[in-house]
């Protein structure tokens, strides 16, 4: 037993040994190998994001590396993944951080290797980012004014068509305020309800909140009893409105929208309590993650931000998909 | 006795480095089987780059496992370690911003373990109440003291650890760790009372041991090893983060074990627990480098773990409980 084991340890110690670093770095052989490294693998946000790229990478010959962590905030162990993408040789990494400050670090040894950083999802810190000297080459999100804009252009036209044109105006529920994607939803709600010709007749942040959606609706309700729309910047509060609408019995003559296309939403869609949302395309997030990795291999610029184009989804998607 | 005990460890040890050969053997073999069938550019897993990455990943699990090595051969168990670690990072952290001194919020961070490890000490010795319930309790005290002092967000460090900090900062601390703790319990006085307490209380005391003294130190010196524990954390990842440490206190133990310390108090080592701890990290590097899903990975680590201890329960003489 113990000689069986020192025999071991030796030659365990002497591969070690003649194995030392290998400094001929570089690609070998002409496929590039990009690692994936996300959270909260049982999401189906992320699932989809995964299913995304992997298709992608299939599709453009590349090597993909897909790790992830279970839970959404396990920095330490999530770290450990970008280590050990590295120490397969990982030349490009898409990161999805779970946590916008704690990645920084561990992502700098990427850096140093010379290793470019495509960011996407959750936003690295800026100002950590800049404190480390971390680059990233580029942020992958999705366009949620584009998004917005897009779902606040149906759900007015849809007023417009209605008895009453829309003239009851448009009443806006804002996400947190000051929150990247909350004022970019924000801006293209606006800029519907401005391109529509409708009147905005309320605007207020119900902090993504379904109790305080119903509340603040309620309120917003009681100055404008006639309101034609209610655009929300998320689903859950889009549901909170539902509610308060509901409450004044004047469920099915309000316009109302959310954003994230949540099973919920799509419940309260199919029986025409809400009637429009937004989804917000994991799965071409990956996609684009995968190319812009190998652009940025490539040595190409890549802009600070890469939107990713999000999809209008209305009741008539909930009746064919489900 | 003290014979016996020491025979036992050497057998174990000695298993439990074959099994650590065997795991960096087989591990060594699917990345070269990997290489050769050209799905790598080269092989990755025996790599030195891959060996100091294991040694990073297991350090906080081995300062864990020292603390805990000592507590459970005196007869107890602490599962406050994994939350106390965060609550010592974000103390550390936080003192370390407001006094603009790395050394002032290390000393805050240790000080802050330290505390939290005497209260379970005493709470569990002086009023008897079972180690088990004491440290449930100051594990949920120490989670939310950590998101109370970190605001209820991760904090950023002033200052900012350099790679090769990063890198061999975490692997000497634990070894350092590793090292006192050995000759702590195998060559002094004070380990020779705890292996006693552990092994019968009652027989300690009636020995003159100062039993509540040696339980108390015990669980002083795992508080003390969860503030290193959050020195090793922001080392490796430069954050105060209050949520760090879910379920840490379980891995510790299960280094404790695999290294064969015996859960029932009054045997064991750190050497053990080190082996343990290093087995687990070679386990956990080779999944992740072999891209293995974490359901799997779970599946796995946890096999190893109650395979060991069967293993133990079927070479033991001793009748099954």
């Amino acid at each position: 037993m113990k000689r069986i084991a020192l025999t071991m340890i030796a030659l365990a110690l002497a591969a070690l040994a003649g194995c030392s670093r290998d400094d001929s770095a570089g690609p070998a052989a002409g496929r590039p190998r990009i690692a994936l490294i996300y959270k909260a693998t049982t999401n189906p946000f992320f699932q989809a994001m995964e299913a995304g790229a992997r298709a992608k990478a299939k599709e453009l010959g590349v090597d993909l590396d897909v790790a992830g962590i279970e839970s959404e905030t396990d920095v330490d162990r999530q770290a450990d993944l970008v280590r050990n993408m590295l120490s397969r040789r990982a030349q490009a990494v898409i990161i999805a951080p779970a946590s916008s400050v704690g990645i920084v670090t561990p992502l700098l040894r990427a850096q140093q290797q010379g290793v470019p950083i495509i960011n996407i999802d959750n936003r690295i810190d800026k100002d950590e980012a800049a404190r480390l000297g971390l680059r990233v080459a580029t942020f992958i999100g999705p366009d949620n004014f584009q998004g917005a804009k897009s779902v606040g252009d149906y759900a007015c036209r849809l007023a417009r068509e209605r008895p009453d044109g829309g003239r009851g105006g448009v009443l806006i529920l804002r996400g947190i305020d000051g929150v990247e994607n909350a004022e970019a939803r924000r801006a293209g709600f606006e800029a519907a309800v401005k391109e529509a010709g409708l009147a905005l007749a309320g605007s207020q942040s119900a902090n993504w909140h379904t109790e305080e959606a119903q509340t603040v609706t309620a309120a917003l309700l009681a100055a404008n009893p006639q309101a034609s729309v209610i655009l929300c910047a998320n689903d859950k509060m889009a549901l909170g409105a539902v509610a308060a609408v509901k409450a004044r019995g004047r469920l099915g003559q309000v316009v109302i929208a959310g954003y994230d296309n949540i099973d919920l939403a799509r419940e309260a869609m199919s029986r025409g309590e809400m009637h429009a949302t937004c989804e917000q395309n994991p799965a071409r997030m990956g996609a684009l993650g995968v190319q812009c990795a190998l652009a940025a291999l490539r040595g190409e610029t890549l802009p600070e931000v890469s939107p990713v184009p999000t999809q209008l989804i209305t009741p008539d998607d909930v009746k064919t998909s489900k | 006795m003290t014979d016996l005990r020491t025979r036992i460890t050497a057998s174990r040890a000695m298993g439990l480095l074959a099994a650590l050969a065997a795991l960096v053997a087989l591990f060594s073999a699917l990345s070269a089987v990997e290489f050769s069938t050209g799905a790598v550019h080269q092989p990755y897993f025996l790599t030195l780059d891959n060996a100091v990455e294991v040694g990073g990943s297991c350090a906080i699990n081995l300062i864990l496992g020292v603390g805990m090595t000592l507590v459970i051969i005196a007869g107890g168990i602490d599962l406050s370690v994994g939350r106390l670690m965060a609550l010592a990072l974000v103390v550390q952290v936080v003192v370390t911003n407001a006094a603009g001194s790395l050394a002032a919020g290390l000393a805050a961070g240790l000080a802050a373990g330290m505390a939290v490890g005497l209260a379970n000490g005493l709470l569990a010795v002086r009023f008897g109440i079972p180690s088990f319930i004491v440290t449930l309790g100051t594990m949920m005290i120490s989670r939310g003291g950590a998101m109370l002092v970190a605001g209820g967000k991760s904090i950023g460090c002033a200052v900012h650890a350099p790679l090769a900090v990063q890198r061999f900062m975490p692997i000497a601390v634990a070894l350092a760790a590793a090292a006192v703790g050995q000759v702590l319990l195998a060559k002094t006085i004070f380990g020779r009372h705890v292996f006693a307490v552990g092994g019968s209380l009652e027989a300690a005391r009636l020995c003159g041991i100062r039993t509540a003294r040696v339980r108390v130190l015990t669980f002083l010196a795992s508080g003390l090893c969860a503030g290193l524990a959050g020195f090793i954390y922001w080392c490796r990842n430069g954050l105060g983060d209050p949520l760090a440490g879910d379920g840490y206190e379980l891995y510790a133990i299960a280094a404790v074990i695999v290294g064969g310390t015996s859960l029932s108090g009054g045997r064991g080592s750190v050497l053990g627990t080190l082996l343990g701890a290093l087995i687990m990290g070679v386990l956990q590097n080779g999944l992740n480098i072999m891209l293995v899903q974490p359901h799997w990975q779970y599946i796995i680590i946890g096999s190893v773990l109650t395979a060991t201890v069967l293993a133990d329960r079927l070479k033991s003489s001793e009748p099954p409980l």
